[in-house]
């Protein structure tokens, strides 16, 4: 192993080859300024996780005392003096708070956490191993989105601090801009158009990656899903995020300087504004459920031990989903446009299923005769699989002109995001983070506790959002602090449901915080799954691979393949199997 | 920014011919494809937040028609947004011309195009400022509600003008910011171009704002006519 | 920020691999073009005072317009001579923005018949009236004479 020394002066020399990314440079301060000034991307990736799973704390406490409100329905009752109170709000003393903390929950969920989750914290990491690169394509700008990432979150919990905002994550017009106190609805769009810039440049970044940067021999049709996921996320990230861009511009403006474009009072039209404002966050659900996607591929893939059943289609099926996204955003406002554009949309909603069920049914074709292990890693797979199908499904219920009527603005539709935000991505994102935390730390995780965290994870989820499902059935509309007494019982299943999820989480935190802390070091290949970041060491070195990789086997050739860097034996090949027709 | 290495070949050498790529490329033809990929795609995004105001514009020249063509007649000089479009185009030819000369290594011609194109990005500013925005304002025709206009030729202001007015301000008003950015990068390739920084074996960098001062000027082509020359 | 190099045995093989030729345009071609978009500038202001009716002039304008962004994306920012990839960037770009301004069209301009505030039901936009009667006021505008300007109400757009 002979390397050409630089030209440049202060070459490491042999050093690299042996130390871990994580290995600190120096002192605590000049660690510290290293992290700071690092455009390693699996560095930046471990920030970003770290930073998000923060935003999910943040976020999810907010969903808890929403969830804690809703126990009881509000009532006047009379007190032990005699007087009449306002009970039920608890932990809030007006609705007006109450409004303001499922605005919080919702904006720091859609856009602190869920739309930079798997790209920034995962994808920057892993997407550069699995492509045998050294880094993505333009390393500064990448460190440039994590510190743009940073200022926006800072504008949006300094909008939070400032006493919050109580528009909805959604700051629909003309309410948006009728604050006399608008400063921290600008804080609020500020920190959300800040936000959606790192996640253009971190789109951009990983585009020009997968073209340009793919090992020798790796053909498009050599990579794994999950590049291809990303990618197909990251198409959408670029198109669709400028315009949210000069939407919350356009809300600052007409804020500040009342030009009136989206305000009714003035001649604008607030519709305009939902057109504008759907364009993209239509797409952006898209941008939260791909990586989701990706990382499923990748998972039983490798817990199962099989190659995934039609790899053409589910790569396919992931830029399908991103072209259809773009024209379907009409079915958020059903009730609020015209009749024609109604149809429309419709009509294309449906298309937008096809590619997701051509998905669901290959991961569960690749099962089939899978070696399958129950670990952490699959058991969220497995989830994402019964989670994602129901929310889908109801979505189909929500595409339809004539049940959307009933429908719309209802728990129903609440119930159908969440299980398609929390129980697709949210889940991919957990399994995805136990079955790389190896790669990236080094060290295992305690299974057993994680599985535990797991079984509480999907029994307290499905007990807090199929019961709104009902709840919305029967009528209850959504960002209501109190509801008929009828409610009360579904409600209080939620919230216990919450609270167990919550609870779930919590479990997972400390599984985490005691590997770091505590954890056996990891094989390099622990899983023995057949992608390139797994040649490498765990965690890779600083420059990632020691020799520039060579691509010698597809990523799911789990068939012929030994995975590299297992104990002869650890993972044998598949007994020939009798009836094959052969390949 | 750039990694300049120092051989021990001789000092006269200029920077652009020791250039040599960041370390993850595995050629310096690599790195300047996949940095004009990487603009280009930057490019996209721009017109994407551009594409906001033209839709703005669209769907409240649909509602309003009467307004829009009364309003563009009286509150825009047609000839002033000419002048500025012939400006940017000039400008446009100097920035492709500064691109060649850097393909041919004729280093002045490179800083004399580029610092030029950026004059004439400040003669852009200067004319929208100046004789656009500035009496705009002390005669108030400002957007939707500060609009206080202050009557011209006995013109009966109706009801919708300010509309035409916001989509006016905010579209050129962005518009300009990207100019005067534009301009400051151009100072920055000038500068550089002086010491020698770019040469036919590298001028990514040329190339990139150039790319970017187009895209300027291709915007204002679309708004020109929308603005100012609403029949 | 980026620390040394290690350059791989199979690097400097790649290094003398791609030593591409790039397109230079000639300076007939630059000029040929900026005169063809003078011209073109030109007839935009010509069409405009031809009056073809309302939808008419409008794509005229555009149409233009778009011929004149062509060349500058084709010659000036080199689409013609350089890899595909890049216009099909643009290409996805302009279809993104197509869809998005197709759309939201079709629905603002298919709403149903009664508009209150363009049937005159509301009152057109307070300010504009407060200008009006400040103008007369200080006697900057006087309206005894042949109007010039717009109507105080919108008249309902032909199409719906």
């Amino acid at each position: 192993m002979t390397t050409i020394p630089a030209d440049t002066a202060g070459a490491h020399g042999h050093d690299d080859h042996n130390v871990s990314y994580l290995h600190p440079k120096g002192g605590f301060w000049v660690t510290v300024w290293d992290w700071m000034t690092t455009v390693d991307h699996k560095k930046i990736g471990v920030m970003y996780l770290f930073a998000i799973l923060t935003s999910f704390f943040i976020g999810g406490v907010a969903a808890l005392s929403v969830r804690l409100e809703l126990f009881e329905p509000m009532q006047t009752v009379k007190n032990a003096a005699g007087d009449s109170v306002v009970t039920g709000m608890w932990p809030f003393s007006t609705l007006a708070a109450y409004n303001r903390a499922f605005t919080l929950h919702g904006a720091v969920m859609v856009f602190m956490f869920i739309i930079p989750s798997i790209p920034a914290a995962l994808g920057n990491f892993v997407l550069p191993l699995m492509l045998g690169a050294k880094d993505v394509a333009f390393p500064r700008l990448n460190l440039f989105s994590w510190y743009i990432y940073v200022i926006g979150s800072i504008f949006a919990v300094s909008a939070i601090l400032l006493g919050g905002v109580d528009t909805g994550w959604t700051f629909y017009t003309p309410y948006s801009e009728s604050a006399a106190d608008y400063g921290r609805v600008i804080a609020m769009t500020m920190g959300a158009f800040i936000l959606g810039f790192s996640s253009i440049f971190t789109g951009l970044n990983f585009i020009v990656t997968v073209h340009k940067l793919r090992a020798p021999g790796m053909g498009w049709f050599d990579m794994p899903l999950f590049v291809w996921a990303i990618y197909a996320t990251a198409i959408i990230q670029v198109l669709a995020t400028p315009v949210l861009g000069v939407t919350l511009l356009l809300l600052t403006i007409e804020n500040i300087f009342k030009i009136g474009i989206f305000n009714p009072a003035l001649g604008g039209d607030p519709v305009l504004y939902q057109h504008f404002f759907w364009f993209y966050s239509h797409p952006a659900v898209y941008i939260m459920i791909l990586p989701g996607m990706g990382i499923m591929s990748e998972l039983i893939a490798t817990h199962a031990r099989k190659p995934i059943f039609g790899y053409k289609f589910v790569a396919f099926s992931s830029m399908g989903i991103a072209a259809v996204s773009f024209i379907v955003w009409g079915h958020h406002m059903f009730t609020a446009q015209g009749e024609l554009a109604s149809v429309i949309f419709s009509g294309l909603t449906f298309l937008v299923a096809i590619p997701s069920a051509i998905k669901v049914f290959n991961w569960t074709a690749t099962l089939y005769k899978g070696s399958i292990s129950i670990n952490t890693p699959m058991v969220y797979a497995l989830a994402f699989l019964f989670e994602f199908s129901i929310g889908g499904l109801t979505g189909l219920f929500l595409g339809a002109l004539a049940t959307d009527m009933h429908l719309h603005d209802t728990y129903f539709v609440v119930a159908h995001f969440h299980y398609v935000m929390m129980g697709g991505t949210v889940m991919a994102f957990l399994g995805g983070i136990h079955h790389w935390w190896p790669k990236m730390f080094g060290k295992m995780y305690n299974e057993r506790w994680a599985l535990v965290g797991a079984a509480l994870v999907f029994i307290g989820f499905n007990m807090t959002f199929f019961t709104q499902f009902i709840l919305g059935s029967k009528g209850m509309p959504r960002r209501y602090g109190t509801y008929v007494p009828e409610f009360q019982t579904l409600h209080q299943i939620s919230t216990i449901g919450s609270m167990i999820l919550g609870l779930g989480m919590l479990v997972h935190l400390a599984v985490f915080v005691l590997s770091l802390a505590a954890g056996k070091k990891a094989p390099p290949n622990p899983w023995g799954s057949l992608s390139m970041e797994w040649e490498t060491a765990s965690p890779p070195i600083e420059h990632n691979f020691p020799h520039e990789p060579v691509v010698r086997h597809g990523p799911y050739d789990y068939d012929n393949t030994v995975p590299p860097q297992t104990k002869p034996g650890e993972f044998p090949l598949p007994a020939p199997d009798p009836n094959a027709q052969g390949h | 920014m750039t990694t300049i290495t120092n051989t021990s070949a001789s000092v006269s050498q200029e920077p652009w011919e020791r250039y040599k790529h960041q370390p993850h490329w595995r050629n310096n033809e690599d790195e300047f494809e996949a940095a004009k990929l990487g603009m280009w795609i930057f490019l996209a995004t721009e017109l994407l937040l551009f594409s906001g105001f033209f839709c703005a514009y669209f769907i409240l020249r649909m509602f309003y028609p009467e307004s829009f063509r009364g309003a563009s007649e009286h509150y825009l000089d047609w000839r002033i947004g000419a002048i500025n479009t012939i400006v940017l185009l000039v400008s446009s030819w100097n920035v492709a011309v500064a691109v060649r000369a850097a393909q041919v290594g004729k280093k002045k011609l490179l800083a004399f195009n580029v610092f030029f194109a950026s004059l004439l990005g400040i003669v852009f500013l200067v004319l929208k400022i100046g004789l656009e925005y500035i009496p705009k304002i002390h005669k108030g025709e400002l957007p939707g509600g500060n609009f206080w206009f202050a009557g011209a030729h006995g013109y009966d202001p109706s009801a919708y003008d300010p509309m035409f007015l916001s989509v006016y301000w905010v579209s050129t008003a962005t518009h300009g910011f990207h100019v005067l950015v534009g301009v400051l990068l151009l100072w920055w390739i000038g500068w550089r171009a002086l010491k020698g920084h770019f040469g036919p074996k590298h001028y990514t960098a040329v190339e990139n704002i150039g790319l970017y001062w187009h895209l300027v000027d291709i915007i204002w082509i679309f708004l020109f006519p929308l603005l100012y020359l609403v029949p | 920020m980026t620390t040394a190099p290690t350059i791989f045995e199979s690097e400097a093989a790649h290094e003398l691999e791609r030593e591409h030729k790039h397109y230079i345009p000639s300076m007939l071609e630059l000029n040929v073009t900026l005169v063809a978009l003078l011209f073109f500038t030109v007839l935009t202001v010509a069409a405009s005072r031809v009056d073809l009716g309302e939808s008419v002039n409008l794509w005229v304008a555009i149409g233009i317009s778009v011929v004149k962004g062509s060349f500058v994306a084709l010659v000036f920012m080199h689409l013609k001579n350089d890899k595909a990839m890049n216009s099909i960037v643009l290409f996805f770009c302009f279809l993104t923005i197509a869809f998005f301004l197709m759309f939201t069209i079709i629905d603002l301009s298919s709403r149903g018949r009664v508009d209150p505030m363009r049937a005159g039901a509301i009152a057109p936009p307070a300010v504009v009236q407060q200008a009006r009667e400040r103008a007369i006021a200080e006697g900057r505008l006087d309206l005894s004479e042949h109007k010039e300007g717009g109507a105080e109400h919108e008249s309902e757009p032909t199409e719906h």
